[in-house]
């Protein structure tokens, strides 16, 4: 069995981009990413198989960002006001590849909720099965969804379909 | 099987990020982890507390309840320690599907409006009904002849009506965040658990 501090280095750069799709301010990122490590320290004596610890982790993280996007509607006029890097905006020091990065974030970001989970989980490699596991919903209707994620990608990326 | 970030540019691009630094992230969560098992042994200790005060006051004949408020008192807090426990353990809130966590927490959420329903509109209900029965059948906390100087009723009628009027406006402030929490909730679970 893994210990706490291996498990969060390896994946703790998977809990941060989900978290990354629901929330655009950096510090609430931070207590998103701090919540969902809490929860999993605290859940960890009772995983018995090791094996799905990933699909655990991502159903953990994407569980705490619904619930927190319900405390985040609260403070609409708060959310608004964040001041965020926008994909367009140019960034000197930024790569193409950063770019690129910032750009694809986005374009999750901007997915309606119902694709936006689907969308999170898949960039991360969960299996279509698990996601469908993961969100309560069936493996079809997960892969259409994941279909329409993709189409929309590819469009704010200036793509044909 | 190919995994998705082996044959799409957009999942190899998304897990490209530049590696985290967990140092900070770990003593965080260390630290917090650490309070929270502070609070849970604090509040252990002070419901223990409280059984061991009752017990003292019984065994002191200091109270005339035989017991019964102890017996209680020491049942309801195994009980609620029993029931987390039981319950963390079955089935962690976090361990459902987002679709039945979103379904607990409608539920919830109507547990909640029912309990701020019961602030604003039972409580002063309760009390007025309370007043009227005393009032009509005679009955009196000062029946035993303990006489009770009128300043001291004074404070204690507008301490109860401060207290109603707290109550009512915290009913007031929880059922309302309780009903969009709830439109909320709904709307979201809708969205999710739509068939494509």
């Amino acid at each position: 069995m893994l210990s706490l501090e291996e498990i969060v280095d390896k994946h703790a750069g998977m809990v941060r981009r989900i978290a990354t799709v629901y929330e655009r301010h950096p510090d609430r990122i931070d207590d998103l990413v701090q919540e969902v490590w809490l929860a999993v320290c605290q859940a960890l004596p009772r995983l018995d198989n090791p094996a799905t610890l990933k699909p655990y982790i991502a159903r953990m993280t994407q569980n705490i960002c619904v619930t927190h996007v319900r405390r985040a509607l609260v403070r609409k006029t708060e959310l608004l006001s964040d001041s965020v890097p926008d994909a367009s905006t140019p960034i000197d020091e930024a790569t193409d590849h950063t770019r690129q990065l910032i750009r694809l974030t986005e374009a999750v970001r901007n997915l309606p909720d119902l694709l936006k989970a689907v969308a999170g989980l898949y960039l991360e490699d969960i299996p279509i099965k698990d996601i469908a596991t993961i969100l309560g919903i069936s493996e079809s209707n997960a892969s259409v969804r994941l279909h329409r994620a993709k189409t929309f990608i590819r469009m704010s990326f200036g793509e044909a379909s | 099987m190919k995994e998705p970030s082996q044959i799409d540019p957009f999942a190899k691009l998304w897990q490209s990020a530049p590696k985290l630094d967990t140092r900070q992230l770990m003593l965080d969560v260390q630290r917090l982890h650490k309070t929270h098992q502070w609070h849970n042994r604090i509040l252990i200790l002070i419901l223990c507390g409280i059984a061991l005060l009752l017990i003292f006051y019984v065994a002191t004949e200091r109270s005339k309840t035989l017991g019964i408020l102890s017996a209680l008192w020491m049942a309801y807090v195994v009980g609620a320690i029993w029931f987390q426990r039981v319950r963390c353990g079955s089935a962690d809130a976090l361990n459902l599907d987002t679709v039945s966590l979103l379904k607990r927490m409608i539920a919830r959420a109507k547990r909640g409006l029912f309990q701020a329903r019961c602030l604003y509109v039972g409580t002063p209900v309760a009390a007025l009904v309370a007043t009227g029965l005393t009032r009509t059948s005679g009955l009196s906390l000062t029946s035993d002849g303990y006489a009770v100087p009128s300043w001291l009723a004074l404070m204690q009628t507008i301490a109860g009506l401060i207290a109603l009027v707290i109550m009512v406006v915290a009913g007031l402030i929880l059922a309302k965040a309780r009903r969009r929490q709830l439109q909320e909730l709904t709307e979201k679970l809708r969205s999710l658990g739509e068939n494509l």
